[in-house]
């Protein structure tokens, strides 16, 4: 029996090894098999990476920005009376664009639709509906019109970075207002500049040295007088003296410092030949020369890991100053005298338990202030050109990771002058709400927005 | 005003106890670089993003290596700006301008 048994096992060990041996080759083949297969994998990858790359070179990218809004408006005048809408709905549509063949040279273009519901009788595209400013921050019609379309190249000389760039350039939506337009910050700033321009710029970057530093020097054309095509005289296109000037803006950048927490920003500009309502009201005329400059400080996140929430935490605080220079005898504002208009700004930007981000904001502006913030996306008006004080919440909601998001916005601004929205002339004059010449001033303004936003 | 703006306040001051993060962003990458990572790198982060490919970035970011990518690149770069909760951000910035992705970033 015991003979039987160890014949037995030794027959099944022998097997065994033989299988072991079978198996173990079986194993070596199929590891072998992997890798072939995971070098294959990764050639394809390559191959894939570089079609996409090639691809990418060839075709201009698209991104869409859809944003549907509901805003819900009230104004009270001097004499007690109100104007309101409460149903305004709209439709605001960009279309941005990118393509950078080279690393070097960028293109960036944005096509815009801002258009409210429903069909209108001689209301959309009357008075500055269409004014070029503003073109795409208005509610005009369901053309699609040109919002941005520049280039930019950039290169080195040294531990210098340069860019230099053309076009009609992105001057809305810029540092700090940026915040609550839930947005990327773009060239301007927010506090003094937030239009449309045609124009230039070209920035030194000096961040190597200094973190953030970097010098911006901006160029704009605000109007041109050049006479229209066929024109009665036969001069098509020259200048027409009977006509408004030209309206140029030169301005400065200087961004002494940002290291991606702390930040300080600062601007100066002056606006050529800027225009403005003739004393009866009877059309534009050119009315003398605008300054403007401002400082403002942020600090995005406060300490440095103390909790998440103070991390998420934005504190902003922002001055700025506008000055007359009237030509002689053209009183800039309802004044021949240089007249100088300050405004501060602050606010905050909190995350909140959903996931989105709550933020408060409130500024004050004097008598004579006077920003170039008629593009501003407010329905009221600017809030940032108010003369007198400006109020405003919002609530940022992601709904969808980062491609379909909600706000609710009240702003709420209470002027102490006539004109805060006005050109440079004698419709910007600041006269106290109370002894108005016209009782109709508006004296209250709020707008309760809420929308819903695609962006992709 | 009183009305709607004491609801609004109300709604939000109770919503705003706390902070969570609910999902990855790519702006919220591109701040996160900006502030805790593009000193030690000394890139800008566009120059960063366009070190790898959207595949080679998403092969880091599955196996787990993306901080030590990271880390490699910018061996300056502090531990703890390398924490876990900033990855997926760092990730979804990284691979929404990698070098063949054909986004164009601001300027």
């Amino acid at each position: 029996m015991r003979k039987i048994v160890t014949l037995s096992a030794v027959a099944f060990l022998s097997t065994m090894a033989f299988a072991d041996a079978d198996t173990q080759k079986q194993i070596d083949e199929l590891k072998k098999k992997i890798e072939q297969l995971e070098k294959a994998n990764k050639a394809q990858d390559v191959k894939i990476s570089k079609v996409n790359a090639q691809s990418a070179m060839d075709n201009i990218k698209f991104d869409v920005d859809f944003r549907t809004s509901y805003d819900n408006l009230r104004y009270e005048t001097a004499n007690g009376a109100h104007y309101s809408n409460s149903s305004l709905y709209s439709n605001r549509l960009w279309l941005g664009m990118g393509y950078a063949p080279t690393e070097n040279m960028m293109f960036k273009g944005q096509l815009s639709v801002n258009k409210a519901f429903g069909a209108n009788y001689n209301q959309r595209g009357a008075g500055f509906d269409m004014f070029d400013w503003v073109l795409n921050e208005n509610l005009t019609d369901d053309t699609i019109k040109l919002r941005e379309a520049y280039w930019l190249w950039s290169f080195d000389t040294g531990k210098i970075g340069w860019t230099v760039s053309a076009g009609r350039r992105p001057a809305t939506n810029g540092y700090l207002v940026n915040l609550r337009d839930d947005d990327q910050a773009k060239s301007p700033m927010g506090h003094i500049i937030n239009m449309e321009f045609d124009g230039a710029s070209a920035a030194m970057k000096l961040d190597k040295y200094i973190s953030g530093m970097y010098f911006k020097l901006c160029l704009g054309r605000g109007l041109t007088n050049a006479n229209s095509r066929f024109d009665n005289t036969g001069y098509d296109f020259a200048t027409d003296d009977s006509d408004l000037d030209n309206t140029d803006m030169v301005g400065m950048i200087f961004q002494p410092y940002d290291n991606g927490q702390y930040s300080v920003m600062t601007k100066w500009y002056r606006g050529f030949n800027v225009p403005g309502y003739k004393a009866d009201f009877s059309g534009l005329e050119s009315f003398g020369d605008m300054d403007g400059m401002a400082i403002s400080f942020k600090t995005d996140g406060i300490g440095d890991g103390i909790n998440d929430f103070l991390d998420e935490t934005v504190l902003f605080a922002s001055f700025a100053a506008s000055t007359t220079r009237p030509n002689a005898g053209q009183p800039m504002l309802g004044s021949t005298d240089d007249e100088t208009g300050t405004s501060f700004w602050v606010g905050t930007q909190m995350p909140n338990l959903t996931g989105g981000k709550f933020g408060l904001e409130y500024n004050h502006g004097s008598k004579y202030w006077r920003p170039f913030t008629y593009g501003e996306d407010t329905m009221i008006g600017s809030k940032m050109a108010v003369r007198g004080n400006a109020y405003e919440a919002y609530w940022t909601q992601p709904l969808i990771k980062d491609v379909f998001s909600m706000q609710i916005r009240y702003t709420y601004l209470d002027y102490d002058y006539t004109g805060s929205n006005a050109f440079f002339g004698y419709g910007g004059t600041p006269m106290k709400i109370s002894e108005a010449a016209t009782p109709t001033a508006v004296e209250t303004a709020q707008d309760l927005r809420v929308y819903f936003r695609y962006r992709y | 005003m009183t009305k709607i703006v004491k609801i609004a306040l109300s709604a939000a001051l109770m919503l705003s106890v706390g902070a969570v993060t609910a999902s990855a962003d790519s702006d919220k990458g591109l701040k996160l670089y900006s502030k805790k990572l593009k000193s030690a790198c000394g890139i800008s982060g566009a120059a960063m993003a366009g070190k790898h490919t959207q595949g080679e970035w998403q092969e880091l970011n599955k196996s787990g290596n993306l901080a030590k990518e990271i880390k490699t690149i910018c061996p300056k770069a502090a531990d703890e700006d390398l924490d876990a909760k900033f990855l997926p951000h760092y990730f979804d910035f990284f691979f929404n301008f990698a070098s063949d992705s054909g986004n164009v970033p601001s300027c």
